[in-house]
């Protein structure tokens, strides 16, 4: 499969793509997530500590696709190990992209009910939501791009909305800074990389960007750089609003600060809060279905992805639908992002060194084809 | 089989809007709850009272109902309550939330479980204590303001701008319950005279240790405390007396001043025996709002200080007696020490340590303005 | 079909033109005498100028000698005499507003022009007035259209290119564009889709937009309708290309962009802080059509706590008889806000404003007393009505109107997040249509800062020193000197 230049987007496109898929149902829980597996109040460090662990994942990415310039992830695959255990790959992340659709859809639809929606049937807005991914995915990948910059302006809303905590911050909330020790938070760290998995969509749009390859690297890393501030903004805004002792009890603090606060035009902001967050859900419901749809186009060898997305969108929908209880999801979600791990640092930390120590000649022939 | 696929979505959709509303919750359907009261009776149980503002027409005045219901929880009684009104009761518009003084001496947290639980609840209203049942102290009739909830609301944001009482709500006392090392003030409403009428005033702050009432000072004595942790918002004003030789005419007896800046310094000292000294530093700038005896020059600014300076380092000690002596760590001296001396805090318990330290308060008041005239 | 020549006996022409005209009654015929041979003049009395014919023809024939035969020819004094051998294409041309002159034993005839034009003189468009600037419009006549365009752009690069549409009707349309700065991919994209147009009629350039667009289901418009020729010069310049087409003063242009709809040459006129801030506000006009009304519906009947607490009162008791729930209060209002506009615009202008009056004021406040709607209701409908009017383009004026009832429905039954459904719908969609290749929401998506200079607001003249990218022009620049023009 060779690239055309139709299908290239361009680099702040690119920046954009990774902020909306990294930043997502996540962005609700991440402080109290973080805070809970140990960090405590030290949960921005964690946060900083992913942001740099990303930044290295996302240089093994760069060096991974430079060595297949011109070929996507999928094709890459089969290029390394063969068509047969090359294909079985792709499935297995085609497969994974679905899982995690149908978790965005869930916890998506968990934290509606609790906040906002008890009664509607979670049928009806996964259903909407699934409209919405499938009518944006089967236009090109310029389109999405197109998109997620465009609704990257809510992303500023969320930081505006936050602004009324700052007199009831308490600096020495977070004080002494590092006093939950490395291990726990490291501990946070692996939760935090857990909530903003995402970066994985780095790994599949690096040919697909135009650019020198030091223009995209550079790219990917300011998506990295702001989505990590990002988040360690929310969480450290968290951390100083509630005391410790009342994060503990609070598990969609991000929501929760926003109740308290009065606008003049409007009492309650958190509603208004939840709305513009679906904007944040569908984009990265958006990114997975398509990495997932083209995947599935790539084992049968569908010419173009649309074909292919009423399948993800239908098996995302029908899975999400499976009844759970809150315990349930938290089990569900951890083993999904679990198994995350393997497909997103797993498999290509592995499929570098395989390179690097049995088929380091193909790599050259191939760069080489390709200048 | 896409068109297919399409149109029966477009079906489903269709449906989705004409059976939807499945959460609707139509604003004339409701009775919204303005202020609620939460008192206990002889049984022991709760006894809440809520306002209901009902405006028939936008050009009328609104008409306010009162119902009251008992129970062993507060949604209890405040089912029961519903049983008594027409339509759905809605809390999520509450703009005062007043508290028995008893109550809040038992648990204060235990009140308002349920505002923190529900997704709807108004966590930006204002809470008070009062030292009558706080039935009757919505139950008062106010000449003019029909609205118990509008002047409850006013009457305490009226506090807050004189920096009597700390800007709260019930989200902002929340991390501080639950802070070991911060504690808070709430207004304490009485109810009392003004012309010849009955009137809910401002008495005082209550003082919070944890989720627990364990205090209170008077208004004069809260403004110091906030000012002491570093609170003013737009207006502080103290009364001192300054002659020493008793006028006739009292009011020569006494200076209005008003706190035109201020700046405040917390030193928390821990030895390595983990001794914790604090010093408590307030610089207070005034401009004087009254003075008849007038003619102010410089000598006599300077011996208005001195004696300013004297009253208010006495006010300010007071204040933090009682304030240690109810064990309410206001200053957030607790925070302090847990900050940046953890080392030394060790694992003694914090509360059994604060009302004993030592809190050097130092007061130093000078006169910058003196209005228009001198 | 066969071809016969120029038949040299007079009476054979007459009778041949008679019948392949299917003996139409204006068809008639004039005879005269030149050099002593016999001929006629044929021609259809409904078509042309008789005052016309006189002076181009039968006059000059009486005035001096009748020398040469070869000469007729230089009596007709018209711009273009035309010698025709063929019979039937002298009858396709008497069709056209032509008259024909035969001469006994010649087998050719002569056709030239004695069309009568009737036209309106050049006025301001009713549905496109502006407080300064350029006060003219097109009217019905292609050729004066195009030479109101032709004034204002002196250059050979100006382009005209004209194409016949309709099987049955052959309207001229002129497809206008700059050589030199257009797009020679679009221009070939548009040149081809309107040659493969194969319509019996042309009725309106609404139709020709139909069959020229890329998304004919989409509610937006994506062809500027105007009938302003400073408006379509401006266009040009950008750009884009123009289509004109006979007997229709509306030209159309593209490829055009959401935002082209919101400008107005008025902002160019004012200042450019006053420019940007009508255009801002046209933007937020935009907003409130379409999102007014739903969010009112989503608050009272699910979110009403974010009512700041002084104003839920007078809400709560403006609802709090109506009988029905917001969605029908809002349908009902919203429709009866159509009817008027509906009706106003049909029915002459004195009553038109009386039906408004009517409408507005004695429904309004009678609905209100009824206990139908409630007051608040009204307001909102009102502000959406006027905001959807503020918009310069009727066509997306109208598209607004229709977007709205979607949001109003999403909204009763999903509240916010019904919203926030239908503008992620909205905003899919005018990210995926695409104008002739060029992106329709472009500046905003694909982002392109340079651009917003001249959509979002309206930048200071010396700082638009681009084009607009969306329309990929040949000559990126529009002014020559990019830092420091100011020489004084």
């Amino acid at each position: 499969m060779v690239t055309n230049n139709k299908e290239l987007i361009s680099p702040l496109q690119f920046i954009f793509i990774i902020i909306q898929t990294q930043i997502g149902v996540g962005i609700l829980s991440l402080p109290y997530m973080i805070y809970e597996s140990g960090a405590k109040t030290d949960a921005w460090i964690s946060m900083l500590l992913v942001g740099g662990i990303i930044q290295l994942i996302i240089l093994l990415y760069w060096v991974l696709t430079n060595w297949f310039p011109t070929s996507p992830f999928y094709g890459l695959l089969s290029k390394v190990y063969g068509k047969l255990f090359g294909r079985a790959l792709t499935i297995g992340y085609t497969v994974y992209f679905i899982f995690v659709s149908s978790l965005v859809l869930i916890l998506f639809n968990f934290v509606i009910e609790i906040w906002a929606f008890p009664r509607t049937p979670s049928w009806a807005f996964n259903l909407m939501m699934c409209i919405l991914a499938y009518y944006l995915v089967v236009d090109k990948l310029r389109v999405i791009g197109r998109f997620h910059t465009l609704v990257s302006v809510l992303l500023l809303t969320i930081i505006f909305l936050t602004l009324p905590a700052y007199p009831y911050m308490d600096i020495r909330y977070i004080m002494p800074i590092g006093d939950s020790g490395i291990l726990n938070i490291v501990k946070g760290g692996k939760e935090a990389l857990l909530s903003i998995l995402g970066f994985e969509v780095i790994l599949f749009l690096f040919p697909f960007v135009e650019g020198s390859k030091k223009k995209k690297l550079a790219a990917a890393s300011i998506a990295n750089v702001i989505v990590t501030v990002f988040y360690t903004y929310l969480t450290l805004i968290c951390l100083l609003f509630f005391s410790p002792e009342e994060i503990k009890l609070i598990p969609e603090p991000v929501l929760y600060l926003l109740k308290a606060f009065t606008f003049p035009v409007l009492e309650r902001v958190d509603i208004v809060f939840l709305a513009i967050w679906i904007m944040s859900v569908v984009t990265s419901l958006m990114s997975y279905v398509y990495l997932a749809s083209v995947g599935l186009a790539d084992v049968f060898s569908v010419k173009h992805h649309k074909k292919t997305v009423p399948f993800i969108i239908g098996s995302s929908f029908v899975i999400a639908l499976i009844p759970r209880n809150s315990i349930s999801i938290a089990s569900w979600s951890e083993i999904i992002t679990n198994i995350g791990l393997i497909f997103v640092i797993g498999i290509p930390v592995l499929t570098v060194l395989y390179i690097c120590i049995f088929k380091r000649e193909k790599v050259d022939q191939d760069a080489n084809k390709s200048r | 089989m896409l068109t297919k696929v399409g149109s029966s979505i477009v079906i489903l959709l269709a449906t989705m809007i004409i059976s939807g509303c499945w959460d609707q919750y139509l604003i004339k359907d409701v009775n919204l709850i303005f202020t609620a009261g939460i008192d206990r009776n002889e049984e022991g149980k709760f006894f809440t009272s809520v306002t209901i503002p009902e405006q028939e027409t936008n050009t009328e005045a609104p008409i306010v109902r009162m119902a009251t219901g008992i129970g062993n929880t507060l949604r209890e009684s405040r089912n029961n309550i519903d049983n008594t009104v027409d339509g759905i009761l809605d809390s999520s518009k509450i703009r005062v939330l007043l508290v028995e003084s008893i109550l809040a001496e038992e648990d204060l947290y235990a009140m308002l479980d349920l505002y923190y639980r529900d997704p709807r609840a108004p966590l930006n209203a204002k809470i008070a204590i009062t030292e009558v049942k706080a039935h009757d102290a919505l139950d008062i009739d106010i000449e003019g303001q029909t609205l118990i909830s509008d002047y409850y609301s006013k009457l305490i944001e009226g506090a807050e701008k004189r920096s009597i009482i700390p800007k709260m709500n019930i989200q902002y006392i929340c991390p501080l319950m639950v802070d070991p090392g911060r504690d808070f003030m709430l207004p304490i409403i009485s109810i009392g005279t003004s012309n010849e009428k009955e009137v809910a005033l401002i008495s005082g702050a209550a003082l919070f240790h944890g989720k627990i009432m364990t205090g209170k000072i008077s208004t004069r004595e809260s403004v110091m405390a906030n000012l002491l942790n570093n609170i003013m918002y737009e207006d502080a004003q103290f009364t001192v007396e300054i002659a020493e030789k008793e006028e006739i005419m009292n009011a020569l007896n006494y200076i209005t001043v008003q706190v035109e800046e201020f700046d405040r310094m917390l030193h928390v000292k821990v030895n390595k025996e983990g001794e914790i000294e604090v010093d408590l530093d307030v610089n207070l700038y005034f401009n004087v709002a009254e003075f008849p005896p007038d003619s102010l020059d410089e000598a006599k600014i300077a011996d208005l200080n001195k004696k300013i300076t004297k009253e208010l380092s006495d006010l300010a000690t007071t204040v933090v007696e009682k304030i240690q002596a109810a064990n309410c760590d206001y200053f957030g001296v607790g925070r302090e020490v847990m900050a940046y001396h953890k080392q030394q805090l060790k694992d003694r318990d914090w509360n059994e340590i604060y009302p004993n330290i030592p809190i050097e308060v130092t007061v130093k008041a000078e006169i910058i303005q003196h209005g228009i005239i001198n | 079909m066969n071809s016969f020549f120029v038949f040299k006996k007079l009476n054979a022409n007459y009778i041949y033109i008679r019948e392949d005209s299917h003996y139409t009654d204006d068809l008639k015929k004039r005879e005269f005498t030149w050099n002593g041979r016999r001929g006629i003049c044929l021609f259809l009395e409904t078509i042309i100028d008789e005052e016309k014919l006189e002076k181009t023809f039968f006059s000059n024939l009486e005035t001096d000698s009748q020398s040469e035969e070869s000469e007729l020819k230089k009596k007709i004094s018209a711009t273009e005499v035309s010698e025709i051998q063929h019979i039937n294409q002298v009858s396709n041309e008497l069709h056209k507003g032509m008259a024909a002159v035969f001469l006994e034993e010649k087998s050719e005839a002569y056709v030239f022009d004695v069309k009568k034009t009737t036209e309106r003189s050049v006025q301001e468009p009713e549905n496109e007035k502006i407080v300064r600037g350029s006060h003219d419009g097109f009217v019905e006549t292609l050729m004066t259209n195009l030479q109101l365009l032709r004034r204002r752009i002196e250059v050979q690069d100006l382009v005209i290119k004209y194409h016949a549409v309709g099987t049955e009707t052959k309207t001229r349309i002129a497809l206008v564009y700059l050589a030199s700065i257009a797009n020679p991919t679009i221009v070939k994209e548009v040149e081809e889709k309107v040659k493969s147009i194969s319509i019996d009629m042309v009725f309106s350039p609404g139709a020709i937009e139909e069959f020229l667009e890329n998304d004919t289901i989409s509610p937006f418009p994506q062809m500027l309708n105007t009938e302003r020729p400073d408006r379509v010069m401006a266009n040009l310049i950008d750009g884009r290309i123009a289509i004109l087409t006979d007997g229709d003063p509306t030209a159309l242009v593209c490829p055009s962009s959401f935002f082209t709809f919101y400008q107005s040459p008025d902002d160019y006129n004012s200042r450019f802080l006053v420019g940007t801030f009508y255009r801002l506000l046209r933007m937020v006009s935009f907003l409130i059509a379409i999102f007014v009304p739903a969010i009112y519906i989503a608050t009272v009947s699910f979110h009403f706590e974010v009512i700041p607490a002084d104003l839920v009162l007078p809400v709560k008791s403006s609802v709090e008889r109506i009988p029905y729930p917001p969605i029908v209060e809002a349908i009902l209002m919203e429709l009866t806000i159509e009817l008027i506009r509906e009706a106003g615009i049909r029915l002459p202008s004195p009553i038109g404003q009386t039906i408004g009056i009517v409408g507005g004021l004695v429904i309004g406040d009678a609905v209100v007393q009824a206990g139908l709607v409630s007051n608040i209701m009204i307001i909102v409908v009102a502000i959406t009505a006027i905001a959807s009017f503020v918009v310069p383009s009727f066509e997306m004026s109208s598209a607004l109107r229709v977007i709205r009832f979607p949001f109003m429905f999403f909204a009763a039954s999903f509240g916010y997040f019904g919203i926030m459904f239908c503008f992620t719908l909205l905003l899919i969609h005018l990210c995926r249509l695409e104008s002739f290749g060029s992106p329709y929401f472009s500046p905003l998506a694909p982002l392109t800062w340079q651009d917003l200079k001249d959509s979002v607001i309206r930048a200071p003249m010396k700082k638009m020193n681009e084009r607009p990218k969306a329309t990929l022009p040949r000559k990126k620049f529009r002014q020559a000197i990019r830092k420091g023009r100011r020489k004084w």
